[in-house]
Order: C-alpha cells, then sequence, then structure tokens
C-alpha cells in the first residue's frame, strides 16, 4: 500500500465526511456563534456574550441546571450501587445466570417513550397501581406523582433508574466475569471471605469499569429528555421536572430562540466534555492492569 | 460436595434477591399487555386485575380504528430499512478508506471523526432542525436518519474488524485479479460479517426507538414513525389505558422479539463497545 | 516463462523518519531459466518477499525493469502478469471453502462456470486436495491449507509461479513431504518458479539453482553445489551449510596461509590479512596441526561433532566419523583437508582461493 492513496480513499470518505460536516461539524461550530447571537433570530447576527448573561438569570435555565444535577447525582450512583450488587450476585451462581441476563438487559432495546407510558399508568394519581396499593392497601393518602412539582421529579428519577441498572448491569456483569479465577483461588487461599473478596479484590480490579460506567451513566443522566417528556409531558417546566435538554428542546420549539437554546448546549457540551477528561483521568488512575 | 446450612441460606438470599429485580424490570412489560387485554373500566378498578378473566383482543381494533398504528408502523420499519441500507454503506466504505489507505492525516482526521462522539447530540439539533427545514425535507422519510447515518462508534468498530483482516489477504486477492472495490465487497465483508451483523441490530434498535428528531421534523400524522405516533396518541387516548398500552406494544413488541432471536449478538455487541470504550 | 530482472530497486520511506530510506532491493540482476525452479535464500529481513513482490507486481519498482520472456512487464498490474503467488501465511479467504477459494481468481477473470468446474477438479488432483474442496480453510490442517493455496495460486494457468516461504509454518516432517510434492507439481507442471526461503537445507534439496540474497544485494547465483562448494564470499559461506563453516583470522607467511602456529598450506601471491574458512567436515585429526581442546562431543547419527577451541580461544566445529575417537577434555591436534580450504579477503569478504 503506498503511502499516498489520499486519491484513492476519497470516494470511499467522502459520504461520511459530507454527512458529518453538514449534520455534526457545522451545527456545532453554528450552535457556538448563536450562543454568542443576541438575537434570538439566526438570520440576523449581533454578537454579545449578552445570551450567557440571560441565561444564567432564567430561572427556568437554572431550575433545569438543578434538576439536572439532582437527577445525575442521585441517580447515578444508586443505580451503579444497585447493579454492583446484581452483578455480585449473578457473578455468584451458575444456574440461570443467562436467564436473568436476558431479564435484566430488556429496558435498554425498548422504547423508552412506550415503556415511559406504562410507567406513567402506574404512577397515575387515581387509577395507578401504586397509588391505589399505598391507598387501599396501607390507607396513605394519593400522590400525584407526574403532576406535582413535589414529586415529578422523584418520579423520573425512579423511571431513569429503572431503565439505567440495564446497561450498568451488563457492563458490570461482564467486567466481572472477566476477572482472572487466579485471584479468587488466591483469595481463597489467602483466607479471605466472600464480603472481604468482594470489597478488597472485585471491586479494585473492577475500577476501570465502574469508573467506565460511572461516566457514561453522568454523560446520558445531563443529557436526559426522553424520560421527562415521555413520563411528565410538556407541562415539565410547571411541575419543576425540566432538564437541560428539556430547556433547549423547549427555547427551540415553543420559543423559536435559538441563541438561548444554543448557549445552554454549548452549555451542556462543557460538561460533557469535562466529565469525558474526567473520566480519562479517572480510568487511568484506576486501571491496575496497564 | 457437603453444602453448609449457611452456604444454602447465601444461596437463596442470592437468588430470592435477583427474582425481586427480576421482577422489578419485568413488571412494567408484564403490565403493559396485560392492560392492553383488559376491558377499559376494569383498567382503572380496584382491585387490580392481574389475569384478566376475559382477553379483550379487540382493543387493537379499536386502536387501529382510533389512530392509523398500521401506518406509524409501516413508517417505522420503512425508515429503519432505508436507514440501514444507506448507512452500513455509508459507514463501511468510510471504515475502509481509513483501514485500508494511508494518507497524510489520516489519524487527524480520524480524531477528529471520533472527537464527535463527545458532542450531545442535543446541541446540534438545534441547527439541524434549520438546515432540514431550508432544505425542504420535513415530513419526509430520509429526513429521519440522513444526519445520523455516519454513526462514528461504528465506523471505529468496522475499522477495527477491517484491519484485524491480514494486509496479505489483500495481495492475495490482487493477485487473483481483484480491484480495491471487488477486494472490500467479497473480501473484506464478508470477513467483517459478525460484527456487520451486531452493527446492524444495535442500528435497528436505535433507529425504531429514536424519538426526538422525528418529533421535531415530522409534522402531519401521515409521517409520523411509532414512537411519534405513541406520544401524539397519548392525549387522544386520555384514560383509556388499554388503548394506550396496546398502542405500546406495537412499538416495543418488534425489538422485544429482535431482542430474543438476537439476544447474543446484541449483549455481546454491547458489552464490546462498552469495556472497550 | 523466462524471467529476467534488470538493475531492479525498491526502496521504502521509513515511517518515522522520512528523510531515512530503507532499500530493501538493492540493484539487483537475475536472469531465470524456463521452467526451472530457482530458490532466493537469505536470511529473515534481507529483502526476499519484497524482491518476490516486485516480480509479482505487488510491489512497485523504484528503478530497473522486469522481463517475462522478450516482454517488459515492469509497468503491467499484478493481473495482466499472469503469475501465480503462494504466501508466507497461505493467505487463504477465510469464509470461502476450497472450491470457492481456488475458483476466486477464475470467477475474476471471468472464467465460464462449466470450466472452472473442471479446473477445480483438475487442480485439486494435481496437489492431491480432491476430497477437501467442500472444507473451510479453518477445517484443514497446515499443510492442507499450503496444498489448497498452491492449487489457487496454479488455478489460472500463470506462466510463472512465486513461493514466499511456504513451507515455515509446517512441521519439519511436513516440510520435507511438502518440499517434494513442491518440487513433484512444478516438474509435471514444467511452470517457471521462484521459491523464497531462508531455510538453506529446503534451498539445497529443491532448486535447480540458488540465488542468495544479503541486505537487498543478490550476492550469489548458482548451483547448490556451487554456492556450497565455490562461496563468492564470507557472507555466502558462512550462510550456507550446517553446522557453519569455521572461520579463522590467518596470515601470510613464507609462502604459505597460517593460522597460529599451523602451516595451513602453502599459498602465494597475495599478502595481509585473510579470513580462512573450512567446514566442520573439512577439519581432522592431525598431527602437528592446530592445538585444540575437546569441550563437547555429540553423537549425531553416524556422525560426531565436535566442539573444540584453540589456544587463542576460538572456537570451530569438527564433523568425525563414528569410528574416529575424539574423547570429551582432551587435548588434541587438527589440521584442515587439503583443497577445502576457503581463503577469503579480511576486509570485503569476498572469495581469493581455495586452497
Ligand atoms: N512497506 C514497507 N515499508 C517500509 N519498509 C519495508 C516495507 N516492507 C518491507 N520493508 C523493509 O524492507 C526490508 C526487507 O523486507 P522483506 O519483507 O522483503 O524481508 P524478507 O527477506 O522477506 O524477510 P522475512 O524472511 O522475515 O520474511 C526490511 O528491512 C523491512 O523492514
Ligand atoms: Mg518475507
Amino acid at each position: 500500500m503506498n503511502d499516498n492513496s489520499f486519491k484513492k480513499a476519497i470516494p470511499y470518505l467522502i459520504p461520511a465526511i459530507i454527512v458529518l460536516t453538514v449534520f455534526t461539524f457545522y451545527p456545532l461550530f453554528n450552535a457556538f456563534v448563536q450562543s454568542f447571537n443576541r438575537l434570538p433570530n439566526p438570520d440576523n447576527y449581533e454578537l454579545s456574550l449578552k445570551t450567557y448573561q440571560w441565561l444564567f438569570k432564567d430561572t427556568t435555565f437554572l431550575t433545569a441546571v438543578k434538576n439536572t444535577l439532582v437527577y445525575s447525582l442521585v441517580t447515578v450512583p444508586i443505580s451503579i450501587a444497585i447493579s454492583l450488587m446484581i452483578a455480585a450476585l449473578l457473578t455468584s451462581i451458575n444456574r440461570l445466570r443467562v436467564f436473568f441476563q436476558t431479564v435484566y438487559f430488556l429496558p435498554y432495546v425498548t422504547s423508552a417513550v412506550a415503556v415511559a407510558f406504562t410507567w406513567g399508568y402506574l404512577f397515575n394519581a387515581d387509577y395507578g397501581l401504586i397509588n391505589q396499593i399505598m391507598h387501599n392497601v396501607f390507607n396513605l393518602p394519593k400522590i400525584p406523582w407526574l403532576r406535582s412539582p413535589d414529586y415529578a421529579m422523584s418520579a423520573v428519577m425512579i423511571f431513569g433508574i429503572w431503565r439505567s441498572l440495564a446497561f450498568n448491569v451488563l457492563i458490570l456483569t461482564t467486567g466481572m466475569l472477566s476477572i482472572d479465577p487466579q485471584y479468587y483461588k488466591a483469595a481463597r487461599v489467602d483466607g479471605a471471605n466472600n464480603a472481604t473478596t468482594f470489597f478488597k479484590i472485585t471491586l479494585p480490579l473492577l475500577a476501570p469499569v465502574v469508573s467506565y460506567v460511572f461516566t457514561i451513566g453522568l454523560i446520558n443522566a445531563f443529557k436526559v429528555f426522553t424520560e421527562v417528556y415521555a413520563l411528565i409531558g410538556s407541562s415539565a417546566r410547571v411541575y419543576k421536572a425540566n432538564t437541560m435538554v428539556f430547556y433547549i428542546f423547549d427555547q427551540l420549539w415553543v420559543y423559536k430562540d435559538y441563541s438561548l437554546a444554543s448557549a445552554a448546549a454549548i452549555i451542556l457540551l462543557l460538561i460533557i466534555l469535562v466529565l469525558t477528561a474526567f473520566s480519562r483521568w479517572l480510568s487511568a488512575k484506576t486501571d491496575y492492569m496497564n | 460436595m457437603e453444602l453448609r446450612p449457611q452456604k444454602v441460606a447465601l444461596k437463596t438470599i442470592s437468588y430470592l434477591i435477583l427474582f425481586f429485580f427480576a421482577l422489578v424490570t419485568l413488571f412494567p412489560f408484564y403490565w403493559m399487555i396485560i392492560t392492553a387485554l383488559k376491558d377499559s373500566n376494569s383498567a382503572l378498578r380496584w382491585p387490580p386485575e392481574l389475569w384478566p378473566k376475559t382477553f379483550h383482543w379487540e382493543n387493537f381494533d379499536r386502536l387501529l380504528k382510533a389512530a392509523p398504528f398500521g401506518r406509524y408502523f409501516m413508517n417505522s420499519v420503512i425508515v429503519v430499512i432505508l436507514d440501514l441500507s444507506i448507512s452500513m454503506i455509508v459507514m463501511s466504505f468510510a471504515a475502509f478508506g481509513f483501514a485500508h489507505y494511508n494518507f497524510r492525516g489520516k489519524e487527524i482526521l480520524f480524531m477528529l471523526f471520533l472527537a464527535t462522539m463527545m458532542i450531545p447530540g442535543e446541541a446540534l439539533i438545534i441547527t439541524n432542525f434549520r438546515t432540514v427545514a431550508k432544505l425542504g425535507w420535513f415530513d419526509t422519510y430520509h429526513v429521519l436518519f440522513v444526519p445520523y447515518i455516519a454513526s462514528v462508534f461504528y465506523i471505529y468498530l468496522l475499522r477495527q474488524a477491517f484491519e484485524s483482516v491480514p494486509k496479505q489477504l489483500y495481495l492475495a486477492a490482487k493477485v487473483d485479479g481483484c480491484s480495491d472495490f471487488k477486494y472490500f465487497l467479497k473480501v473484506l465483508l464478508p470477513i467483517a460479517r459478525p460484527m456487520l451483523i451486531t452493527i446492524v441490530i444495535l442500528k435497528v434498535i436505535a433507529s425504531w426507538n429514536s424519538f426526538m428528531w422525528p418529533l421535531l421534523v415530522t409534522n402531519s400524522s401521515r409521517m409520523r414513525v411509532i414512537s411519534y405516533g405513541l406520544v401524539a396518541f397519548q392525549s387522544e387516548a386520555g384514560n383509556d389505558f388499554p388503548l394506550m398500552m396496546a398502542a405500546s406494544i406495537f412499538t416495543v413488541g418488534p425489538m422485544i422479539i429482535l431482542y430474543l432471536i438476537a439476544r447474543k449478538k446484541i449483549i455481546d455487541g454491547i458489552a464490546k463497545g462498552g469495556i472497550k470504550g | 516463462m523466462r524471467i529476467r530482472l534488470e538493475d531492479v530497486t525498491v526502496k521504502f520511506k521509513d515511517r518515522r523518519n522520512p528523510k531515512n530510506e530503507v532499500i530493501a532491493v538493492n540493484h539487483v540482476n537475475l536472469e531465470v531459466p524456463e521452467s526451472k525452479l530457482i530458490c532466493l535464500l537469505g536470511p529473515s529481513g534481507c529483502g526476499k518477499s519484497t524482491a518476490l513482490y516486485a516480480i509479482s507486481g505487488l510491489q512497485e519498482l523504484t528503478g530497473g525493469k522486469i522481463y517475462f520472456g522478450d516482454r517488459d512487464v515492469t509497468k503491467l498490474d499484478t493481473q495482466e502478469r499472469k503469475i501465480g503467488l503462494v504466501f508466507q501465511n497461505y493467505s487463504l479467504y477465510p469464509h470461502m471453502t476450497v472450491s470457492q477459494n481456488i475458483a476466486f481468481p477464475l470467477k475474476n477473470a471471468k472464467w465460464k462456470r462449466k470450466d472452472i468446474e473442471d479446473r477445480i477438479q483438475e487442480v485439486a488432483r494435481i496437489v492431491q486436495i480432491s476430497e477437501l474442496l467442500e472444507r473451510k480453510p479453518a477445517q484443514l490442517s497446515g499443510g492442507q491449507q499450503q496444498r489448497v493455496a498452491i492449487a489457487r495460486a496454479l488455478a489460472k494457468n500463470p506462466e510463472i509461479l512465486l513461493l514466499d516461504e511456504p513451507l515455515s509454518n509446517l512441521d519439519a516432517k511436513l516440510r520435507r513431504s511438502t518440499r517434494e510434492e513442491i518440487r513433484r507439481i512444478q516438474k509435471t507442471t514444467g511452470i517457471t518458479t521462484i521459491f523464497v526461503t531462508h531455510d538453506q537445507e529446503e534451498a539445497m534439496t529443491i532448486s535447480d539453482e540458488i540465488v542468495i540474497m544479503e541486505d537487498g544485494r543478490f550476492v550469489q547465483q548458482g548451483l547448490p553445489q556451487e554456492v556450497y562448494e565455490q562461496p563468492a564470499n564470507l557472507f555466502v559461506a558462512g550462510f550456507i551449510g550446517s553446522p557453519t563453516m569455521n572461520f579463522f583470522d590467518g596470515r601470510f607467511e613464507d609462502g604459505a596461509v597460517m593460522v597460529g602456529n599451523y602451516r595451513v598450506a602453502a599459498h602465494s601471491g597475495a599478502s595481509g590479512a585473510v579470513t580462512v574458512g573450512v567446514r566442520p567436515e573439512s577439519v581432522r585429526l592431525k598431527e602437528d596441526g592446530l592445538r585444540v581442546k575437546v569441550e563437547i562431543v555429540e553423537l549425531l547419527g553416524r556422525e560426531r561433532v565436535c566442539r573444540l577451541r584453540t589456544e587463542t580461544g576460538e572456537l570451530l566445529t569438527m564433523i568425525t566419523d563414528i569410528d574416529t575417537l575424539v574423547e570429551e577434555d582432551t587435548q588434541i591436534s587438527v589440521g584442515f583437508s587439503p583443497g577445502k580450504v576457503y581463503l577469503f579477503e579480511a576486509e570485503s569478504g569476498e572469495a581469493l582461493a581455495r586452497i
């Protein structure tokens, strides 16, 4: 293969380059420019820092950021903790492991919207199974899960945890199964019990995988939208369940304010870049093998 | 080996916990299916029916009369097929360009490709929305997938698969009278088939379940894909939960079937992409 | 088909340091007569594969010309050269069955289906794989894969067959039988063949002629016996023969060649430093020869292989027949058989004479 086959390569690369240029590179650049546009209409330009000033004064945006942060910081650790437990149990059994794995991963392949509607039914204030049981069995008051600023975010988070378990369990189980059994034998010889083995052997060796799952989880949590939109609907703002992407969506769809939407998107991009960098750092730090 | 009681207890508890979470995972699906077969009133009543006395299959008829879910379904099928046939070409071409040729700046270009994986799609939607508006692409099939046909992660996986094929096989193919393109078509692609299948399946799932973009770029109900159709149907259905759940089944059903058929491929694909990062 | 290389050169840019050039094939000339099998023999990395690829058209030349018969093929693509090539690791298409592998070049050349089927049967018979046609490469042993690779190379009736270390992945026994197989196939088809190897024994047994390659250059071409008996330089002398030739620092003194205090033989007409080479089988016991200590004696079949050390600390190998008694840890005196001692210029390594 000679070293200058650019001419031969270009026909193969050009479709992808065009698509990425038009639908990824250009929009990225444009979002950046628009975020400095004082005017909401993208066809007129007046560059300034005003957009960001407005953005950070916009209480809706601040609520969205707060909600996103709460959502991320609650769902990700809880989901990973549960997933770790499930993964540890899964690797300790032989019978039915494939069955359980199959079941646990199911939510990953099914449409978030469709499943959200089922959850919406379960959460329904009057007819939902959750309230019906609380009311009729435990004699508790019915909670308007999806129609109250106090509970909407909790409902979204419960749904979010339920959905994110699928990926986390799969990756953590795969990671645990790929740990060399030699280590466990050595630990057994050294007289370690199950708990010690888990905390002193499994977890440290699994650290890169955990940090990976943690980062991916955070990134996805910061982009949470479908869960909110499908569960709470377009009135999420009213029920204090709006998130950053929801805000972008709202600005774009309802208010047609491109510059605010862009500025919010750039902030989101920055957060994700920081998280990615953090993940690189974390996985470099936790990888004992290399 | 003799099992001590302590060990038996531990095993039992393990299985109980696993069953509990399996139940938590499956229950919404169970509820979806069961509700879809109840009559509208019994879906509202306490105590709930865990197993309906009679199965109301006519709910599906009612659904199809209430909203064109057949059409939505077909739209989704069409979009998935178009998406796959075009994106697999675009992506495997790009992967071949990167894997097979050497030119100055190749790795830089590839890094640039990879860097796009960090960009949240939401940041791009703003401009893409306007771009497709300017192109007059609203309410078409192609608008639903064209922006996503060059999925960098899959290009990356394919490039790796292509590069794992020994270079000598290319020389052999040349001796045997193959052009580069024929080598790509007749040798590389068949050898990379396991990877291609994995990518096709993952792409089908992503394409079928995509939601936000269709919501933005389709207006007329004729062009709705199933996930959008489902959302649009929500307000219409109101508290008619059986109808709503029947509609949901249309959406999740095909993917569950695909999952049960290709479970291993899907799980391996996600796990591989996941572990390697 | 006759093959002729004229001043062929292939240079590579060093990937890391583009200013550096690797000259993989360095101004070589070669003439391969019709229907002969010649071996390209040389150590790893000397440019054998590159030379072969240049002949096949897979590798562009930096300079020089290649002729097949009287036709200048330098600018021709691989496909147009009518060659068959067998690769170092076979390079069978893993997703195709044996018969599909063999059919592949024929399909590309747009043969008719019927002709392809006939041809598959025919070459399968030649290389004796008729019962393996429906298997995938992964279901074949190394030797079988090898034969499939040869069948594929032969399928489209090439005028030239090129083999790049085709036996290097086989175990010793299989290597010997496959070697004979290749020779048989080459003889029956009469196809002009270039066979690349770094195994001198292989080269000695299989080929009509041997070309020895060192560092991108062809240093000697000749019959197997010739390169063994009349090595052109120190490199060839050291490369051919097993165990390898013994070398000593020698000098001319009073019209004779001296190694230490041992007067090897009378020789005049030269002066200064010289390297003396002698093969292990030409070393024998001799009174008032070179005084050596016997370190190790190994019985190999009908021969004794003795490792000896001179008083100045040089190692040498001697091969004697089994009846000659040599005991470890004894002092003996050895000499070199007349007419079997090679003299090389110490500086350039060029062969000077055989005495
Ligand atoms: N594509 C290339 N780019 C740069 N250098 C190369 C390339 N191909 C070969 N070389 C260099 O050219 C020299 C000759 O390589 P070649 O593969 O021809 O050796 P060889 O004699 O076949 O070795 P072996 O017995 O190990 O197969 C080596 O130094 C090698 O590093
Ligand atoms: Mg080689």
